[in-house]
């Protein structure tokens, strides 16, 4: 036996290629593997996985029409299939190590670049099987949880200044992580940072800073980072944490932009940007993040049906703001909102939703008959006891409003106002559709940028106001006070620099808004009054 | 207070518009390398297997052989150099420094080359201490050692040798050959490149990208660099990079 060294290792290949498979066998059974399976798709190294264990997988990346290795990957890892000391080797002609690996969010063990020679494969794999062989004990300690014998190998490891040494420093910090010592983690972080300017030292070092509530100093080191390298994955990662944990929605949007540039395919970045945005009331953006989910989610464990329905409910948004732009968008997804319609495993509450998005989707087009049947449809599932969350009636609203359905939204509106008095989340969920936010998170983030607004209006500073305005207004559609912010800092600006066309148009459109929601009871009816009257005088003016 | 960088939104916007209506020429071009390269790769496969299967049985034969594969092989490498400038020129080539041991970078390139060096009859020989760790990009570094090997098989006679050794707190990599060494013209326009950042562009692709590659490695103060130089251990050409 002695021998045959690797005889009790299981080894799967998984490539569509007849001819590289059978190759790569006899790779591995001349090095002395017995246990070979090999598959021909991701689907089928997927249930190959699921029935027995893997010490070795090597995969190439391009499987043809299925998954791809990478997919496959990341569903094994998130379904735990893969014990810490099994090794997965991806095999690639696609690109660089590197282009692919920054692309996603996890890591192969190897990655080949094909053309392999039998000798780079042979090397290549004694190196990780000698690895293995020299770290078994310490994951083997990993996966029994047990954190203090886990401690006491790695710093053994780490003394004797072995080859594995500096693996076993970047284990050691992220199990003190783990165990939120902090203190200790920093200190291994520091001591490697001072031999060099490591990206996983420098990363961890801002994460400990983040733990530790330092969310300012996490940013800035963090954006130092990104900086310097702007490839580096996982410093964007962290930093989407500390900017969202400081509430700072505009420069976390633009850092997820930014990250899911650089890697498309990471579904949930993607996901992320397009909650985001969404948000902040960048229907555009949401729509073409979500879209990337599906296109990238196809084969992968990300394949929701949420993303679907995000993707339809972004472009039913973007309707509100840009009609042009999402008339581009409404039939694929009314198309990605039938397909869901087929699927029978798709949950009741999402299906309702589907539905509800769908008839928004008709009404803005005109089809008002298709919109109402929809309508129907959901009505009768309502009364046949489907539960009606705040995201579903809000969707009802919404679905009323695209039918011009004014008086029902406007008083079911109310009616939801009172339900959720206590429930600041979903009042928070309601604020978007309200004249004015009644959420305390939504009073105070209006609060917040319309002060900034106003001081750069007083400062006559008007290009940065129109900015914050437009960004108040992108969060809080139906607000008119904003409007009206915006319309007197135009004006303002107009009498400083000039009148230009562009800008009486933007403020005659504002005007012809507020017209169509403002009540002669509303305290800004005045102030409405008082604003047409300057624009007309200062357009009359032009032409005397 | 006022913070424009806050506000690019409306610029952006602008941006994607005007893009999409012109054709970006690099970018089409970059992804045509992109596919040949990846029809190389198959095909360099494919001679592997081929030359696997049915040993060459005469000279002239191994001859055919061996410039088919060397010829691909500097296709392939010289495609995925173009890439990488493109993604240079992007800003957009990742990096990722980490400690790498110097004799398995070494091993990888030795290995990936086997074929080629086999059939062209050259003996490739490491001289580096096993357990010579340093920082660098390996795949970055890799691939500039990948290309230098490529070309050394064209001149060296009959000998390649790869060397590290550390000198003055920097890691010397060298692939010396025993060929007619490098001319002239290109040692100067390696070193001219030191003070004048155009002569680079006269010097050849793969050391334009060997220069950048070494660039960005950088320690406080001191940066790496390239070097042509005629002697070494073997007589022949000596390509050597340096790296704090």
């Amino acid at each position: 036996m002695s021998n045959f060294p690797y005889a009790d290792l299981n080894v799967l290949i998984a490539d569509d290629f007849n001819s590289f498979r059978s190759t790569l066998s006899k790779i591995m059974y001349e090095m002395g593997f017995r246990d070979i399976d090999s598959v021909a798709s991701g689907e089928a190294a997927y249930s190959f996985c699921k029935k027995n264990h893997y010490d070795l997988i090597l995969c190439d990346y391009n499987l043809g029409q299925g998954k791809n290795g990478q997919q496959l990957l990341e569903e094994l890892r998130v379904n735990e299939l893969l014990k810490p000391q099994d090794i997965f080797i991806l095999l690639s002609a696609e690109a660089s190590r590197n282009v692919v690996m920054s692309a996603y969010d996890c890591e192969p063990d190897a990655y080949l670049t094909k053309p392999v020679t039998t000798k780079v494969i042979h090397q290549r794999l004694s190196r990780l099987l000698n690895k293995r062989n020299t770290m078994l004990s310490i994951y083997d300690s990993i996966q029994l949880d047990d954190t203090d014998n886990t401690i006491a190998l790695l710093t053994e490891e780490i003394k004797q200044n072995s080859r594995y040494s500096m693996d076993c420093q970047k284990l050691l910090a992220e199990v003190y992580m783990d165990q939120k010592q902090f203190d200790k983690a920093e200190k291994l972080y520091r001591s490697v940072l001072e031999v060099r300017a490591l990206d996983w030292a420098q990363v961890g070092l801002a994460k400990v800073k983040l733990e530790q509530g330092d969310y300012v100093t996490a940013v800035k080191w963090l954006n130092d980072i990104v900086k310097a390298n702007p490839s580096c994955m996982k410093a964007y990662d962290a930093l989407t944490v500390a900017l969202s944990a400081l509430e700072d929605q505009e420069r976390l949007q633009k850092t997820l932009e930014q990250a899911v540039e650089i890697s498309p395919m990471s579904i949930g970045r993607q996901v992320t940007l397009a909650k985001t945005a969404l948000e902040n009331g960048d229907a555009e953006v949401a729509a073409h993040a979500y879209r990337k989910t599906i296109k990238y989610g196809v084969n992968s464990c990300h394949d929701t049906a949420e993303n679907q329905i995000s993707f339809a409910k972004s472009v039913a948004r973007l309707h509100d703001s840009d009609p042009a732009k999402a008339d581009g968008f409404n039939k694929e997804a009314i198309r990605v909102l039938a397909e869901l319609d087929d699927k029978a495993e798709v949950e009741p509450d999402l299906k309702i939703t589907s539905q509800l998005i769908e008839s928004q989707l008709w009404a803005l087009q005109g089809n008002k008959k298709r919109a109402n049947e929809l309508m129907d449809i959901v009505k009768d599932s309502i009364e046949q006891g489907a539960t009606v969350s705040i995201d579903i009636e809000i969707e009802i609203v919404n679905a009323q409003l695209a039918s011009k359905d004014y008086v029902a939204a406007h008083e079911k509106l109310q009616t939801m106002v009172e339900v959720y008095k206590d429930n600041q989340a979903a009042l928070e969920k309601i604020d978007p559709l309200l004249s004015e936010p009644v959420s305390e998170h939504g009073k105070k983030v209006l609060a917040k940028i319309n002060k900034k607004g106003i001081d750069a209006y007083k400062a006559q500073k008007y290009d940065a106001a129109m900015k914050y305005f437009i960004r108040v207004q992108k969060r809080f559609p139906r607000y008119l006070g904003i409007k009206l912010n915006l319309a007197q800092t135009i004006i303002g600006k107009m009498k400083n620099d000039g009148v230009e066309d562009e800008y009486v148009h933007q403020c005659l459109s504002i005007f012809e808004n507020v017209k169509r929601n403002i009540r002669s009871n509303d305290n800004q009816y005045m102030r409405f009054h008082q604003l047409q009257g300057m624009l007309s005088s200062l357009t009359s003016g032009r032409e005397g | 207070m006022f913070e424009p960088s806050d506000f690019n939104d409306g610029d952006r916007d602008q941006q994607d518009s005007s893009s999409s209506s012109e054709l970006d020429f690099s970018m089409v071009l970059a992804s045509s390398v992109h596919d040949m390269k990846n029809s190389l790769g198959m095909l360099l496969n494919s001679l592997e297997e081929m030359i696997a299967a049915a040993a060459p049985s005469d000279k002239q034969q191994n001859k055919h052989f061996s410039t088919l594969q060397y010829e691909a092989s500097r296709i392939h490498s010289e495609l995925i150099q173009l890439l990488n400038i493109y993604r240079l020129q992007q800003k957009k080539l990742p990096f990722n420094l980490d400690e790498n041991y110097v004799y398995d970078t070494f091993e990888d390139q030795v290995a990936r080359n086997d074929v080629l060096f086999k059939t062209k009859s050259i003996e490739l020989t490491i001289d580096c201490d096993q357990d010579l760790a340093w920082f660098y990009d390996n795949e970055l570094i890799g691939n500039v050692v990948h290309n230098v090997l490529i070309n050394a098989a064209r001149y060296a006679k009959t000998k390649v040798n790869l060397v590290a050794k550390v000198k003055d707190e920097q890691l010397i990599i060298s692939i010396e050959d025993d060929g007619d060494g490098f001319p002239e013209f290109m040692i100067d326009a390696v070193l001219e490149a030191h003070q004048n950042k155009a002569a680079t562009e006269s010097t050849q692709l793969g050391l334009f990208f060997a220069k950048n590659i070494a660039l960005f490695h950088r320690k406080g103060e001191s940066k790496g660099d390239i070097a042509l130089a005629n002697g070494g251990s073997l007589g022949g050409g000596v390509f050597a990079i340096s790296l704090p």
